[in-house]
């Protein structure tokens, strides 16, 4: 198949949970309503007097698992079964589906839970146990009995959204007729600290892009999405092509320049056949740290000049799902404007000078159009997405 | 998709850090700080493979592991919870198992898709795919794609395997591109039960005496029925020769490009679900 002849690709079915629930309708509604579900959580180990917030899953719902295996298992497989169900493909059609997973954390909060139990006793308890990445995803293929090729990301905070890019490409190109992409990071403790650590935690509100922005706070989230050659309703979301380059200026720290950045967004609108002035929203990745915030906005102003999009960051509803973003945040997004809005970036009050956005503060009626959707993440990963709602793109 | 260059690069379990610095700074004229052994590892097999050429700068890195850092993975874990301390911050951020295809492509100087990929068994393979993909539609013209793994020395690994752990790094330079190119990846076919992955390897369209190579996921019981579909396939055996980490099945494709002029490989490999790959390549 060469490129002009390529497949299109539709997001058919859908699922998460996060901090706002575990229904898609509870998670609009939330978002519409400006509904924030944060939980200090000490630092028990180290300081107990001290804490941050965190977004967690809702206590009723992550509480229904006895342990911490049960429930990481839990929650991933019956998030599954819900985009599975959502989708309306029939019993048997998935069996040669590609499997596309991201996560940060993997099943690392499995292991912490030995290490509580008493296992630490065993001082390489990891090192003893570990049977790699993949097992999480063969768990889902196996439940769920999907035989084709089976993709577990590790790309830091833009695992998800890779998943999201090569599953897209892979059925753009006839590789695959159905992928099943997971987004996943449960509550972790090494990340929790981790990220404290690099003094990169917030320990007042979350408030992208604000003057006043003092870093992230993490949040829990699981979310699943069939991608299909073939729409269930002509309603569904298309992914147009998307573009990952690795900025190589730090680890930690992209160059807050944004060339590198901008040339990813420009890569997704090129590989979309996207001009910059049809694009009608941006979904910021915007972590609400210092410099994250700084390099996003130099970005956007490169590749849009000083008129662009509307520009909206979806942390605020959900926290910093880490890996699970990719997929979270583009179901937060497109349920959203499937309801009719651009949801805002709650908690920004004051525009800071040094940056040129000044995100969405209100609910905003859209219709269809052409979205932006950037990721992100540590190791210089990014990742921009394109997709529509527009029957006659 | 075409082969440029390969290198297989396994180093003993026991073989001091320091020792794969210098390699890494004899390759590369850089010293590098605050990186780990699966860095490390990572490192010096991509830039063997490409030693003596300047990659393109667009060249698709991707890294394809069972179990990435786990040496950072396990520090970060014992310093929460056997020390109470935070994690140091260059341990946590190298529990990231992409901050080594960071690392290579700082020192490469590229700027392209840069992946870290994990899948049961199959992961170098499911990495060579996704290069395809990107070749295909033109997100890149060159893809350096890799298997590494730190030997993990659990006690099940240990009785298992013994003294075959290795730490195993083996890279695959690819092109769109035929010229100059010393091999090829001809296909990647996905298979569900025995059955059915015995009867698309019996219909493959291959030389007469292909080169099959059975990789660690196949149990020896079922060797009989592989070679009674193509009697005439010359075995090759992989374990004596590359020894057992995660990248196993990558230290073997990789390595069949070293010294197999005009022969096809097929390589076989299998997970605990019944799933098989089988990879065909040709070597010129």
């Amino acid at each position: 198949m060469q490129p002009d002849e390529a497949q299109p690709v539709f997001v058919r079915g859908r699922a998460a949970v996060c901090a706002l629930g575990d229904q898609l309708d509870t998670i609009v509604a939330g978002m519409r309503n400006a509904t924030i579900n944060v939980t200090r959580i000490a630092f028990e180990i180290t300081d107990p007097e001290a804490g941050r917030p965190y977004y967690l899953m809702p206590a009723a719902y992550r509480d229904r698992w006895p342990d911490v295996e049960s429930r990481f298992y839990g929650v991933l497989l019956e998030t599954v079964e819900k985009a599975v169900a959502d989708s309306g493909l029939p019993a048997g059609d998935l069996a040669g589906a590609g499997i596309f997973l991201g996560s940060t954390s993997m099943n690392i909060p499995v292991f912490e839970e030995g290490y509580t139990n008493g296992k630490a006793g065993v001082r390489d308890y990891f090192t003893q146990t570990c049977a790699g990445f993949g097992v999480i995803a063969a768990a889902v293929a196996e439940r769920f009995g999907i035989h084709g090729p089976c993709c577990t990301f590790t790309t830091a905070c833009t695992s998800s959204a890779n998943g999201l890019l090569y599953a897209a490409a892979m059925i753009e190109q006839g590789q695959l007729e159905h992928a099943l992409v997971i987004g996943y990071d449960m509550f972790n403790l090494v990340g929790f600290y981790g990220f404290e650590s690099l003094k990169l935690l917030s320990p007042t509100v979350y408030r992208p892009f604000d003057k006043r922005r003092d870093g992230i706070i993490m949040g829990e989230a699981c979310g699943a999405v069939i991608l299909s050659a073939r729409p269930e309703s002509k309603d569904d979301f298309r992914i147009l092509g998307g573009a990952n380059a690795c900025d190589t200026a730090n680890v930690a720290l992209h160059d807050t320049g944004g060339e590198v950045i901008a040339g990813v967004m420009q890569a997704a609108m090129d590989a979309g056949k996207v001009a910059p002035d049809r694009v009608a929203a941006i979904k910021a990745h915007a972590t609400g740290s210092y410099h994250n915030d700084l390099t996003e906005a130099n970005a956007l102003r490169k590749v849009f000049g000083d008129r662009h999009a509307p520009v909206t960051g979806l942390k605020p509803f959900v926290g910093h799902t880490v890996g699970a973003g990719g997929v979270v945040e583009l179901i937060l997004f497109t349920e959203s404007v499937r309801a009719g809005f651009l949801p805002p970036t709650i908690g920004f009050e004051e525009p800071d000078e040094e940056l040129s956005v000044t995100p969405l503060t209100a609910p905003s009626p859209v219709g269809t159009g052409i979205f932006m959707l950037n990721y992100f993440g540590f190791g210089g990963n990014c990742t921009t997405l394109m997709i529509t709602n527009d029957d006659h793109k | 998709m075409y082969v440029h260059d390969t290198a297989v690069l396994l180093n003993a379990p026991d073989e001091a850090q320091t020792a794969l610095v210098e390699k890494v700074r004899q390759q590369t004229g850089l010293y590098f700080r605050r990186v780990n052994r699966f860095i490390l590892l990572s490192l010096a097999g991509a830039h063997q493979c490409v030693a003596g050429r300047t990659p393109d700068p667009g060249t698709m890195v991707c890294l394809t592991t069972e179990n990435g850092s786990v040496q950072d993975t396990e520090t970060t874990l014992a310093q929460l919870f056997h020390e109470q301390s935070y994690p140091k911050p260059y341990n946590f951020i190298n529990t990231m198992s992409n901050t080594a295809t960071f690392y290579i492509a700082q020192s490469m100087k590229l700027r392209s898709p840069n992946m870290t990929l994990a899948a049961m068994q199959f992961a170098f393979e499911r990495g060579l795919e996704l290069a395809r993909t990107d070749l295909f539609r033109g997100a890149a013209e060159y893809a350096l794609v890799g298997g590494v793994d730190q030997a993990v020395l659990s006690k099940l690994n240990q009785r298992r395997f013994g003294d075959r752990l290795v730490d195993g790094s083996a890279w695959m330079y690819l092109s769109r591109h035929k010229t100059g190119a010393s091999g090829e990846i001809a296909q990647i076919r996905s298979f569900y039960g025995t059955r059915s992955a015995l009867d698309g390897y019996a219909q493959m369209d291959l030389p007469a005496d292909p080169v099959l190579a059975l990789g660690i996921g196949v149990p020896g019981a079922e060797y009989g029925q592989w070679q009674a579909v193509r009697p005439g396939a010359r075995a090759r055996e992989d374990r004596d020769r590359y020894g057992y980490s995660g990248s196993a099945a990558a230290c073997g494709i990789c390595g069949f490009f070293q010294g197999h002029e005009d022969q096809t490989l097929v390589h076989v490999n299998k997970d605990h679900l019944g799933h098989y790959t089988l990879l065909t390549a040709t070597a010129y």
